[in-house]
């Protein structure tokens, strides 16, 4: 009786130990996935933080006063701008190919031309004047492909 | 007391894994739960961000006259919720009166308020989740 009791403690520790590892191993699984969803999070988070900030960027640009003419040549987009004391200029925003940045040219008074980047890691970037009625102005779209990000499509009116 | 001894090491072994057991179950259906939030607002920026392309191009590339007469079917169906296509296309092109089978699906229902066309736009997820997102525009107020 007593040589019975102890094996089947040995068994129940056996049995035990098992059922935990096999717990654990579970745990540290879904651990290691949580660990990989918050750094996916935080990479997602930063990304976004950065497309707010480039449509903010743009539609100012974009939707801005004293605009006279948006024209898309070439993939840049150039805005006219024309002040009330007949002075004219114009922005250019483009894909700058040797560095992988989406840029912005423009005329500051003083200074002259300034280049000043929008976004960074940029793949890719076409630009489209979809103009389908006259009488609407129509919309511009932007898309941007970005390097671990993947694609994003800005829409503006044209003003 | 000897075997007493020992029935409490089973018992205190079992009570364990079981509360080892209920806080894992806890921690799957809070990744679970994340997993479920994580696809929502996925689907909520994509209806969004669709939705107001939408608006935008009835505003801008449709004269008023076209959409009074998409207007005469109350309720039409835009064939493809792909921004990618919406760029490249028409928008007339993606309005058709056959429902769509993808999981994703945008519809727009027109009525009349006071002499005006309101247009509400309904996009419909109804894959695990069953999501639907409205907004509703007039299209005199928004192009005078």
């Amino acid at each position: 009786m007593r040589k019975k009791k102890k094996g089947y403690f040995l068994i129940e520790l056996l049995i035990y130990t098992s059922i935990a590892m096999i717990i654990i191993i579970l745990c540290f699984n879904v651990l290691l996935l949580l660990t990989k969803e918050f750094a996916a999070g935080m990479k997602d988070s930063n990304y976004d933080k950065l497309i707010t900030a480039t449509d903010i960027t743009l539609k100012s640009r974009i939707q801005g006063p004293f605009i006279e003419s948006i024209t898309v040549e070439d993939n840049k987009l150039k805005i006219k701008h024309t002040y009330a004391d007949k002075t004219t200029d114009t922005d250019e925003i483009f894909f700058n190919t040797s560095n992988r940045k989406l840029q912005i040219k423009y005329f500051v008074a003083g200074k002259g031309t300034t280049t000043n980047t929008i976004l960074s890691e940029v793949i890719s970037f076409n630009i489209k004047d979809k103009v389908t009625t006259t009488d609407r102005g129509g919309l511009i779209y932007l898309k941007v492909k970005i390097k671990d990000y993947g694609e994003k499509i800005f829409v503006y009116e044209k003003r | 007391m000897k075997s007493n001894k020992k029935g409490q090491i089973l018992i205190e072994a079992v009570v364990a894994l079981a509360i080892f057991t209920i806080l894992v179950t806890a921690l799957f259906s809070g990744y679970n739960v994340y997993l479920k939030t994580k696809k929502y607002n996925q689907v909520n920026c994509k209806a969004i961000e669709y939705v107001d392309a939408v608006i935008k191009e009835l505003k801008c590339n449709m004269t008023y006259e076209e959409v009074e007469q998409c207007s005469k079917n109350n309720k039409i169906h835009l064939v493809d919720t792909s921004m990618s296509r919406l760029m490249d296309t028409p928008i007339k092109d993606f309005i058709g009166t056959a429902t769509s089978d993808a999981k994703e699906n945008c519809d727009l229902n027109f009525t009349q308020n006071e002499g005006e066309i309101v247009i509400k736009i309904q996009y419909k997820y109804n894959g695990e989740l069953n999501y639907i997102y409205e907004k509703e525009f007039s299209k005199v107020k928004y192009t005078q």
